[in-house]
């Protein structure tokens, strides 16, 4: 195969698509999606809402520093539970730690560990919410608890922390959160190790931005 | 009053950056996605994370700053999570791009047996024309890397096009 093969076919991938005849307007959504999410966060706004799960409740109120936006009133709920503006909640009670990609990536043993809830699906239709977490296991060690939200300065990959959810709701195709946008409150480390077996558990308790602006997602509780 | 550049920061600029600099992005992020959804997707989330800096920071070459941020989406961790899961949240966006013509070649299909980052080496070495220094530049990693990158990459092409491509034809005809 030759050089000029390869870029003929570069060539042909770079005019095989034209942009929806809408993308201006599409990309607009996007940006002030994105513009307003920053201003919120910058401002500081107060979020107000009642987690109530199995007999468990969490104040969720506003102010400055991030981390004291979350007051616990009874102990956290057992499994973690998101909450939609709407006031619907979902428990993620069943989980399972690994300290194996689920999927398939390669790297080295015990660095890095994962927590995700099954994935129920029809087709490539996810019918219950799916929770995801992935941590460096060398930086969820000593209690450490992290403020939200967990991003910064190169990509995800360097990322100590990572907290994703998969929602069925949120107009109109379902929604992505994670801790990587515009969010605040925390995630404390209770334990985390790949040796003897894996295991980690968190206790969470704060609002996590969509992936795709649209409604965030109060998330509180225990997993593990 | 004169016509500020377009790099100025006004909303009317970066509306007429979008609409110069779309399709040219959707061709690089087809390169490096060999996906039409997920091109789309991608050059819509590259395009909005530069309005959202649009006017709050000085770009000084935003279409060469645009191709950094989508090379490092793509292979970012979370967005790639997010590509590989099925979920219904992507649909939306399943109708939106046209495809105007031939996305069934050999190449598609190779690229789709490489990792996100191999993609990228190649996509920035074939379409943007970087050589190794300006490629690890663009992906935030090491020369080493990108040169491992781009010779497993392009093994793999190889593989894919002895096996259903090109050099099958070759090897068929000779």
């Amino acid at each position: 195969m030759t050089e000029q093969q390869i870029q003929d076919g570069y060539e042909q991938l770079d005019s095989a698509l034209a942009p929806p005849i809408d993308a201006q307007e599409r990309v607009a959504t996007r940006v002030r999606a994105r513009r307003l999410r920053r201003r919120v966060a910058a401002a500081g706004v107060a979020t107000l809402s009642l987690v109530a799960v199995t007999g468990a409740a969490v104040l969720v109120s506003g102010g400055d520093d991030p981390a004291d936006d979350f007051v616990a009133t009874d102990p956290p709920p057992p499994g973690l539970v998101l909450t939609r503006p709407d006031g619907s909640t979902y428990a993620f009670t069943d989980v399972t730690v690994s300290c194996t990609s689920p999927f398939g990536e390669k790297g080295p043993a015990g660095e890095r560990i994962y927590l995700t809830s099954p994935r129920e699906l029809r087709g490539d239709d996810l019918l219950t919410p799916f929770v995801y977490v992935e941590g460096v296991v060398d930086e969820l060690q000593g209690d450490r608890t992290f403020t939200l939200p967990v991003d910064g300065p190169g990509d995800s990959d360097s990322y100590p922390l990572t907290l994703f959810i998969a929602d069925t709701e949120g107009s109109p195709t379902g929604n992505e959160v994670s801790s990587a946008t515009e969010s605040s409150g925390t995630v404390r480390v209770l334990r985390a190790a790949c040796e003897p077996s894996p295991v980690l558990e968190l206790e969470v308790a704060g609002t996590l931005g969509s992936e795709e602006g649209k409604q965030s997602l109060d998330i509180a509780g225990t997993v593990g | 009053m004169d016509a500020e550049p377009v790099h100025s920061g006004t909303d009317a600029d970066f509306a007429d950056f979008v609409a110069v600099q779309t399709r040219p992005l959707l061709g690089f992020a087809h390169a490096l996605t060999a996906n039409p959804h997920d091109a789309w997707d991608l050059t819509q989330e590259t395009l909005a994370r530069l309005g959202e800096r649009w006017g709050r920071t000085r770009l000084e070459e935003p279409a060469a700053y645009a191709r950094t941020v989508m090379v490092r989406l793509n292979i970012d961790r979370l967005r790639r999570l997010r590509r590989e899961l099925p979920l219904l949240t992507h649909r939306d966006e399943r109708a939106a791009v046209e495809v105007v013509g031939e996305t069934e070649g050999w190449l598609p299909d190779a690229l789709a047996t490489l990792s996100p980052r191999q993609r990228t080496a190649l996509a920035l070495r074939y379409v943007e024309d970087l050589d190794v220094r300006g490629i690890a530049e663009r992906m935030g990693c090491s020369e080493g890397t990108v040169k491992s990158q781009l010779s497993r990459g392009t093994e793999r092409l190889r593989e894919h096009a002895r096996q259903h491509g090109p050099l099958r034809a070759t090897t068929r005809e000779g």
